[in-house]
C-alpha cells in the first residue's frame, strides 16, 4: 500500500492544500510520508529517500515564527510543512534577529508540581515570550522498535502503556489495524470506553485550567468529578485507566450497561452544574480569553489536528470517517476564535456529546459475541481519536508477528502549534496555553 | 457561589487509614492470587515473568491474562515493601521524579490531592525542589536521557534521602524489561501496581514512617 515516489512528486504533495501531513516514519533507509485528506478521510502512504531537510537554511522561515511570509520558489518540504521538523525530531528554538539581552531559559526536564518530565526552550524579552520550542525525547522508551518481532497480543500491552491516559485510543487504533471484522458488541463497548476516556481527560484539562487560574474550589470540584469517572471506569471496565480492556479481535469482558447509564447521567448532571458556575466566573474567563490564539491559517500551515484545530474552526476529527458513528448523536464540536477559551468550550461540548454517544450505545448494545480470531498480514494501519487529537498506527505484520511499526501520537504534531500560539503572550499565560492544549510528553516521546 | 457549592457537596474524603477502604475506592483489579489449576501454563502467558513459586507483586502488570489459568484478581491493592523508614513523621515533603512513565502514574499521584483522598490531611506535601525533599518518588521506566537529571536530583536531596519507587516500571522494569530504578539508585521502598491506585500509594507512603 506504500507507493514509491520521487522527491519532486513529494513536493507536489506538500504544496497541495488538500492534504495534511500526518506522519513521517523512517523505514530502512527511506522515509514514509503519510498524507490525510480530512474532508473525505482518505489516507495515502508514500515513500521516498530522505530529502534534504536543512533546518538551518532559512531560520526566519522555519517553524516557531508565526505570521505570514512568502516562501522562496525553491522552498524545500521542511519549509512548506514546518511540522516535519517536529515529526523527524529535528526541532530547535529560533529567534529572528536574536538580541544579546534576550533571556534564554531551558525549563525542565524535572519541573515543579506533578508535571511530567519534559522541557521547553523559552526565549523571552521581559515578560513577553518571543519563542518556545519543546525539547522532546526525555521520555523516549523506543516502543516502536520494541514491538518489532513481537506477536500482536504482546505488543498490545506495550501500546497501551505508551500513554496510559490515552490507552483506549491507542489500543483501538492498534486493534483496528490488525483486525478485519470484529463483533458489533465488542465495537460498541470499545466506543463506550473511548468516550469515557475522553470525558475524564477533558475534565482533567478543565481542572488544570482552573488550577492555573487559582480557582481552587473549582479545581477541587472538577478533580473530584474526574475521580468519579475513574471510579466508574474501575467498576465497569475493571481498571481505572482502562488497561486490559481491548484484546486483538474484541474485548475481554462484557459490561452491565443499565447501571452504567445511571452513573453517567449523574456525572453529566454534576458536570453541567459546575460548568454553569465556571463559565459565569468573569475572573476565570478573562484569563482564558485572547490567550494563545491560533488562527485558521496557522492550523493549515502547521497541519494541526484535534482540539486546537476544532477550536479554530477546522473540524478535523477521524471519528467522522468511522462508519459506526453514523446515525449516532456524534457531532464534530467546532468553535471559531481559536483561543484558550474556545479550546475549553470545545472540550465542554465534547464531554456533553460523549455522554450522548455513550447513552446511545449503552441503550442499543447489539447481542453478539465478544471475540473473534485475528489473522493479520501485510501492511496495515489504524486510526483513532484520542482526547487531544487523532492517533495513527501503521504496521507491517507477517503471520501475526510485527515486522515494522510506526506510531504518530497527537502530541507530536500539536506541540509546534502550541509553540506558535504562545508567542507574544506573557509568561503567566504559559500555563493557560499548555493546559488548554491538553498535551502529554509521554505521548509525544513514545 | 463556589463556597456554597463546596459546602453543599459535604465531606467526601475517604476514612482510609483509620478504616478499611470501601469497595468504591479499590478497583476490582488488585493482586492476582493463585486458586487452582496449572501454574506452569499461567507462567507461559505472563508477559513479565512475575509468576514463579510465589507471585512477584512488583513485576506484575495486572494484565489479567493469568485469570484463565486459575488465578483470581483480588481487590487487594495494599502491597508495599519498606526497607528503611523515615526517622521522623508529621510534615513529609515529596519530590516527584518522572523517569519515563506512561502518564498514568502521574495522574494517580495528581488524584491523591483531590478531595477524595486529600493527601495533605496526612501530612504529605509535594515540593517543587529536591532541596526540601524528604522522599524522592520515582515512577516509570528509567530512560537514557532521564538518568542524569534523576541522579542530580538525588544528590541535591538532604539526608536521609528516602527513595520510593512506585509502579511496576520503576520497581522492576515491568513490561519494559528487567531494569528498575534500583539499577541507578538505592531504593528504600516499593509500591506495587500498574499504575498503583491512590489507596495503594497512600498505604506505601504511610508505611514509610508509621503505623502499618
Amino acid at each position: 500500500m506504500i507507493i514509491e515516489i520521487t522527491e519532486s512528486e513529494l513536493l507536489s504533495y506538500a504544496k497541495n492544500k488538500k492534504y495534511s501531513l500526518t506522519a513521517c516514519f523512517p523505514k530502512k533507509d527511506k522515509e514514509v510520508y503519510v498524507w490525510t485528506d480530512y474532508t473525505s478521510g482518505s489516507i495515502e502512504f508514500v515513500m521516498t529517500g530522505s530529502p534534504d531537510i536543512d533546518i538551518n537554511r532559512t531560520p526566519s522561515q522555519t517553524i516557531g515564527l508565526s505570521g505570514q511570509f512568502a516562501l522562496p520558489p525553491e522552498a524545500n518540504i521542511g519549509e512548506i510543512r514546518p511540522v516535519l521538523h517536529a515529526l523527524s525530531g529535528n526541532y530547535h528554538a529560533y529567534c529572528k534577529e536574536c538580541p544579546d539581552d534576550v533571556f534564554k531559559l531551558h525549563y525542565g526536564p524535572i519541573s515543579s508540581g506533578l508535571w511530567e518530565s519534559g522541557a521547553f526552550h523559552i526565549l523571552s524579552y521581559g515578560e513577553r515570550i518571543l519563542n518556545v520550542a519543546p525539547d522532546l525525547g526525555y521520555k523516549h522508551r523506543a516502543i516502536e522498535k520494541k514491538i518489532c518481532g513481537m506477536n500482536v497480543k504482546d505488543a498490545l500491552l506495550l501500546i497501551e502503556r505508551l500513554c496510559g491516559t490515552f490507552s483506549v485510543a491507542y489500543s483501538n487504533a492498534f486493534c483496528s489495524a490488525v483486525e478485519e471484522n470484529i463483533p458489533e458488541r465488542a465495537e460498541a463497548i470499545r466506543i463506550i470506553a473511548l468516550e469515557l476516556e475522553r470525558i475524564y481527560n477533558h475534565i482533567h484539562a478543565i481542572q488544570r485550567l482552573a488550577t492555573a487560574a487559582s480557582q481552587s474550589v473549582a479545581a477541587s470540584q472538577f478533580s473530584a468529578l474526574e475521580e468519579d469517572v475513574l471510579r466508574l471506569n474501575a467498576k465497569f471496565f475493571r481498571h481505572r485507566y482502562l488497561f486490559g480492556l481491548n484484546i486483538p479481535g474484541g474485548v475481554r469482558k462484557d459490561i452491565n450497561t443499565k447501571v452504567l447509564l445511571g452513573r453517567i447521567i449523574d456525572i453529566k448532571r454534576e458536570f453541567d452544574k459546575l460548568v454553569e458556575l465556571l463559565i459565569t466566573s468573569t475572573i476565570f474567563i478573562d484569563r482564558l480569553h485572547n490567550t494563545a490564539i491560533l488562527n485558521v491559517e496557522d492550523i493549515i500551515r502547521l497541519d494541526t489536528i484535534g482540539i486546537p484545530a476544532r477550536a479554530s474552526g477546522v473540524g478535523k476529527d477521524v471519528r467522522s470517517f468511522n462508519s459506526i458513528y453514523t446515525d449516532t448523536p456524534f457531532r464534530v464540536a467546532v468553535e471559531e476564535y481559536g483561543d484558550a477559551l474556545s479550546r475549553m468550550m470545545v472540550r465542554i461540548t465534547e464531554i456533553r456529546n460523549s455522554v450522548e454517544i455513550i447513552k446511545f450505545f449503552a441503550e442499543n448494545l447489539p447481542q453478539t459475541e465478544l471475540k473473534t480470531d485475528v489473522d493479520a498480514s501485510g501492511f496495515l494501519y489504524g486510526r483513532s481519536e484520542a482526547p487531544p487529537g487523532d492517533i495513527l498506527t501503521a504496521l507491517e505484520v507477517e503471520n501475526g508477528i510485527i515486522k515494522w511499526a510506526g506510531i504518530r501520537p497527537p502530541s507530536t504534531i500539536n506541540y509546534p502549534a502550541f509553540a506558535v500560539a504562545i508567542e507574544g503572550n506573557i509568561f503567566t499565560d504559559f500555563s493557560f496555553g499548555i493546559e488548554s492544549f491538553g498535551l502529554s510528553f509521554a505521548d509525544s516521546d513514545r | 457561589m463556589w463556597v456554597i457549592k463546596g459546602l453543599r457537596k459535604g465531606i467526601i474524603t475517604t476514612k482510609y487509614p483509620d478504616e478499611k477502604p470501601t469497595k468504591d475506592e479499590v478497583p476490582e483489579i488488585g493482586v492476582p492470587v493463585h486458586r487452582h489449576g496449572d501454574i506452569k501454563a499461567a507462567r507461559g502467558v505472563c508477559p513479565t515473568d512475575a509468576i514463579s513459586e510465589a507471585l512477584d507483586f512488583y513485576k506484575c502488570i495486572f494484565c489479567q491474562r493469568c485469570e484463565d489459568y486459575g488465578f483470581e484478581m483480588t481487590g487487594n491493592v495494599e502491597i508495599a515493601e519498606v526497607n528503611r523508614k523515615l526517622p521522623f513523621s508529621g510534615s513529609v515533603h515529596i519530590f516527584l521524579v518522572d523517569a519515563g512513565s506512561c502518564n498514568a502514574c502521574n495522574r494517580e499521584l495528581d488524584m491523591l490531592t483531590n478531595p477524595y483522598y486529600d493527601l495533605h490531611r496526612l501530612g504529605f506535601f509535594f515540593t517543587p525542589t529536591p532541596r526540601h525533599a524528604d522522599i524522592m518518588f520515582v515512577i516509570g521506566k528509567v530512560t537514557d536521557r532521564m538518568v542524569e537529571p534523576m541522579l542530580k536530583a538525588y544528590e541535591a536531596m538532604p539526608e536521609p534521602k528516602i527513595v520510593v519507587a512506585a509502579g511496576s516500571c520503576a520497581t522492576s522494569g515491568g513490561i519494559f524489561g528487567n531494569e528498575g530504578v534500583d539499577r541507578y539508585i538505592n531504593v528504600d521502598a516499593k509500591i506495587s501496581g500498574c499504575p498503583p491506585s491512590p489507596i495503594g500509594l497512600l498505604y506505601g507512603l504511610l508505611k514509610t514512617y508509621r503505623r502499618r
